[in-house]
């Protein structure tokens, strides 16, 4: 069981990701933040569910107040110093195509993936393979 | 044995002026050059004092100085630059170079004096002088001790010294204090190197001006010959205005780089701005396919309406930005605007899907005005967007107020939020184009986009904001258009 995140400060593109990971029907629960700081205080906010693989973090980068780069960043922080949650997997879910932008995703620590928008049923089925890889 | 008669015969076949004195001063005997130089008759001056060929200032003294000669005798030789002053019969002055030559004739102590006219000499100095003078950039000639012998005028301009204070002094004068010492290294080498290598190329120097500061300068050094003496030339150009000129280019080297990331920054923002919403729209369509090939209708309405919406602004949004930079001077159709109306549906399509975020309107549900309706939007939505993208997190929520008030003849419309305010020294450029603020994103269009609109409808748009309290936002539009109520 699985739960997962959408981190997207565009309320539309949250409802197309829900939408596509719920046909999946692989989680639990999908919960939503509009930036960076909201994600995080959901996540440590939740009750620590441990024996669960993940959660997936679907991470845009162009948000107000911290990006998806900085987004990630901060959570390598938390995850040290809380130790959990280790099975974390970030992946970049942005409409940005530009080289700069991936290259810097493959950088960024906990990042795993690449997505462009939209999303099409084929990205959650890769998603999936790097959720069950980790 | 010298005889009177030898000397005689020497005299009368040189071509040069001489002149035989005997211990007491008197003229002995001159030969026709010399007596034509001074413009007396043949053998005039036999028998009179030397003294009669000096200006009257230098006799008195003179007659010491032949004493002192008269006692210890000494060869004088010609000399460069050393010229002395006689003076003709009819009293013209007489610029002159002079050698002694202590002799012994007949057995009694004489003087052969040789006189050469310097007047040319001097003449051609002079010109060279003025030459030298007349040049833009400083020229000194420097003898093998390192001593001024010549400095042009434009020195002063250049080092703040008149030629005259310079004369005579080394140029270690125009050296600066911690440089002197090597200086002088270097001149000494400069000097013993062979004709081959006299030239050492333009080279950027500091030259000490007479205030203390140093000056951009670049010397060349000429090693040439002035009266067969060896000199060194010095020619200095004053780099300062070049200097200057290379560190204004650097600047603007910078400025332009600057810039150029600016731009580019800016072409990814808007990029993203337009590319953005089209990505949504083929999101929300793909979902639709696939719903309909499965025969599952229930979101099928909800998300076809969300598409319309989200692809009907974003035209709305690039025809405004179109309507500023294409046709800036065209004035659209006026129309009654209900304010309290437009700002509900512009926060309800804004604040969408965003928690923890109120409206609180204070503008009477009846205030109606006329204005061109999509460049109010326009700067409405603008000013909102901002309040949204700039939140304090650290605050529960999000709260703008909308207030309007009229002002005479204008209608003053307040947008007041509790974000995270702006920085005092960034508030004078929050308008400006391309202006951004720290990595909140956004392409610095918006605020600028929203004081264009304003004077678009004459109006004026005003900050204030206090950093962890929140800004307010002031657009005072007038009221000359017919204001329905």
């Amino acid at each position: 069981m699985t739960q997962a995140y959408i981190v997207d400060d565009r309320e539309v593109d949250r409802y197309t990701a829900r939408r596509r990971l719920a046909k999946s029907g692989r989680f639990t629960a999908v919960h939503e933040a509009e930036d960076g700081r909201d994600f995080l205080d959901k996540l440590y906010g939740a009750v620590r569910t441990d024996g669960e693989k993940g959660p997936l973090v679907l991470m845009d980068i162009r948000m107000p107040l911290m990006d998806g780069f900085e987004t990630a960043e901060a959570l390598r922080e938390k995850l040290v110093e809380h130790g959990w949650p280790k099975d974390v997997v970030v992946v970049i879910v942005s409409s940005s195509g530009a080289p700069m932008d991936r290259q810097r995703a493959m950088k960024t620590p906990l990042v795993r993936g690449y997505f462009e928008k939209p999303l099409r049923g084929h990205d959650v089925e890769e998603m999936l393979k790097l959720l069950d890889a980790a | 044995m010298m005889t009177f008669d030898t000397v005689a015969l020497a005299f009368g076949v040189t071509p040069v002026p001489m002149l035989l004195a005997d211990g007491e001063g008197l003229v002995r005997l001159t030969n026709a050059e010399f007596d034509s130089l001074f413009g007396y008759e043949a053998g005039a001056l036999v028998g009179q004092p030397v003294e009669v060929l000096l200006p009257r200032a230098m006799k008195e003294a003179h007659v010491g100085l032949r004493e002192a000669f008269a006692v210890l005798p000494a060869k004088r030789r010609m000399g460069a630059g050393r010229t002395v002053a006689g003076v003709t019969r009819s009293g013209e002055a007489l610029p002159l170079e002079l050698a002694l030559e202590p002799v012994t004739v007949d057995g009694t102590s004489m003087t052969i004096v040789t006189a050469v006219d310097a007047r040319a000499q001097l003449r051609n100095r002079a010109r060279i002088r003025a030459i030298m003078d007349a040049a833009s950039c400083t020229m000194l000639v420097v003898d093998e001790e390192g001593r001024i012998e010549f400095v042009n005028q434009a020195v002063e301009a250049l080092v703040g010294y008149r030629p005259e204070d310079l004369l005579g002094q080394t140029v270690e004068v125009l050296i600066p204090e911690q440089l002197r010492t090597a200086h002088r290294v270097y001149r000494r080498s400069f000097s013993s190197l062979g004709e081959g290598r006299a030239m050492a190329r333009g080279r950027m120097v500091s030259a000490l001006h007479r205030d203390g500061h140093a000056v951009a300068v670049e010397g060349v050094l000429n090693r040439v010959e002035v009266d067969g003496a060896p000199r060194v030339v010095v020619t200095l150009v004053d780099l300062t205005e070049r200097v200057a000129a290379e560190q204004a280019m650097s600047a603007r080297a910078l400025e332009l780089e600057r810039l150029n990331a600016d731009l580019w920054e800016f072409s990814r923002s808007i990029s993203h701005d337009l590319k953005a919403p089209l990505v949504s729209v083929s999101g929300l369509l793909t979902l639709c396919v696939e719903d309909l090939e499965a025969g599952e209708h229930g979101e099928l309405a909800a998300t076809l309406a969300r598409a319309k919406e989200i692809a009907e602004n974003s035209a709305a949004e690039i025809e405004e930005v179109l309507r500023l930079t294409l046709a800036p001077g065209v004035e659209g159709p006026q129309v009654g605007v209900a304010l309290r109306d437009m700002v509900a549906e512009l926060w309800e399509h804004l604040a969408a899907g965003l928690s923890g975020v109120q409206l609180r309107p204070t503008v009477p549900s009846d205030l109606t005005l006329m204005t061109e309706a999509p460049v109010l939007r326009s700067i409405l939505r603008n000013l909102l967007s901002n309040a949204i993208q700039f939140r304090d997190m650290s605050k529960p929520e999000l709260e703008v107020r909308i207030g309007a008030r009229e002002a005479g003849d204008h209608l003053e419309l307040m947008i007041i939020d509790n974000g995270i305010g702006i920085p005092a020294d960034f508030l004078p450029h929050i308008f400006d184009l391309f202006a951004r603020r720290g990595d909140r994103g956004g392409s610095g269009v918006g605020l600028n986009l929203a004081r264009r609109n304003v004077e678009r409808l004459g109006g004026e748009i005003a900050v204030s904001s206090e950093l962890g309290q929140g800004t307010e936002f002031t657009v005072s539009l007038p009221l000359n258009q017919e204001q329905v109520k």
